[in-house]
């Protein structure tokens, strides 16, 4: 029954001086496999649908087997002759898919440039992977703990090195200008993981990654003001102690401080690791 | 000249030289999919070296199924199937590796 819908639906592709002749052919070659299975003759033959499927290269091939650069040609100036003719028509029309055309490439420029492509600066961003872990009846995606995190980190064989994050709010400035934003606690290792390299001063580094260090594990918070400043514009400085004052005070290049709470033992995604030639079922990568 | 028959045609001209008739048959015999038979026979007819005919309708209805249509070589498809065979045999022996020593 599908199969005929099929083979009817491929039918419409071929001109209509041929059709009758194009379906006669295929009808009886989809009757000549439906009375090879009943016989279990199979053997070396294709499935229906797989067969079926065929009809639509053939009907298209049928379709486009007298087309010749002159026909073309002519059928162009035919059409732009009654495009002349009709005017109105021929605005809307050009109007119509103007706007479709346009709000279209606008929309996939959009998604292209905040989700599909990386973001700039990031080094072999095809090899970046996210790990995370899902199971029935939970959110789809789940975080590490921040030793859990360590742990993927030091056993992986398959990465060339794993990074973590994980969210958090801080506030930025001095004495009493001073405004909430959104940010990201990190390891010392996420900067060289994504490969990105600051213009001024330093990046949070694994040295930092330890207990006594400038900051305290597990590190740096990335403050964040996409909004009014580009990425480039921020340099890393570390100030002072995490841990005596339970604040990390960051100096940007423009010398605002932002202060980070002290990381808690929260969630963490284990982010930013490098893919090698092969995958395991050991992490969930995407 | 006629551009040179590929793999494809040269493996349809000899499923029908080895008695594959129809289209069903040679998808069989090759192993090709459907969708490159089809129009690839389509080509070889338009080329001369097929000869499509449609069976006998009393044979069908005998048989109670509908007409098949059948393929043959032309003696223009016998002469092109001889010579493609020969090239690839060529391409085939330059392909083989250099014996040791």
């Amino acid at each position: 029954m599908m199969s005929r819908l099929l083979l009817k639906l491929a039918g419409l592709f071929v001109p209509p001086d041929r059709r009758r002749e194009w379906m006669e052919e295929w009808s009886a070659e989809l009757d000549a496999l439906k009375s090879l299975r009943s016989e279990e003759l199979a053997g070396n033959y294709p499935g229906t649908m797989s067969f079926v499927s065929g009809a639509f290269p053939h009907a298209i091939w049928i379709r486009t087997e007298g087309w010749t650069m002159d026909s073309v040609a002519q059928d162009l100036r035919f059409a732009a002759r009654v495009l002349r003719r009709t005017p109105g028509f021929t605005i809307v029309a050009a109007l119509t898919l103007a706007l479709g055309i346009g709000a279209n490439t606008g929309i996939f420029s959009l998604v292209n440039g905040l989700m599909i492509r990386p973001p700039a600066g990031i080094e072999e961003a095809d090899r970046l992977v996210q790990i995370a872990r899902s199971y029935d009846g939970a959110p789809r995606w789940d975080n590490w703990s921040y030793p859990a995190a360590e742990l993927i980190r030091d056993a992986s064989a398959l990465m060339s090195d794993v990074a973590g994050y994980s969210n958090g709010s801080f506030v930025l400035g001095q004495g009493e200008d001073l405004e909430p934003v959104a940010g990201q606690y990190v390891t010392g290792n996420y900067f060289s993981t994504l490969g990105v390299h600051p213009t001024v001063g330093r990046l949070l580094e694994p040295a930092d990654d330890r207990a006594g260090s400038a900051v305290l594990p597990p590190s740096w918070a990335r403050c964040s003001r996409w909004a009014r400043s580009p990425m480039r514009s921020w340099a890393w400085l570390p100030r002072g102690s995490w841990a005596s004052t339970h604040s990390a005070p960051l100096l940007t290049s423009g010398s605002p401080a932002c202060s980070a709470p002290a990381p808690t033992e929260g969630p963490f995604t284990t982010s930013g690791g490098r893919a090698g030639s092969s995958s395991s079922d050991a992490f969930r990568m995407t | 000249m006629p551009r040179p028959l590929g793999i494809t045609s040269l493996q349809i001209l000899a499923a029908v030289r080895d008695g594959a008739r129809y289209g069903l048959d040679i998808v069989a015999h090759t192993g090709l999919p459907s969708g490159t038979v089809y129009p690839t026979l389509g080509r070889l007819k338009r080329s001369g070296l097929l000869r499509p005919h449609w069976e006998d309708q009393r044979v069908a209805d005998r048989e109670g199924r509908p007409r098949r249509r059948y393929y043959e070589l032309t003696p223009s498809g016998t002469g092109a199937l001889a010579e493609g065979a020969s090239r690839v045999a060529a391409a085939a022996a330059r392909l083989k590796p250099a014996s040791a020593g």
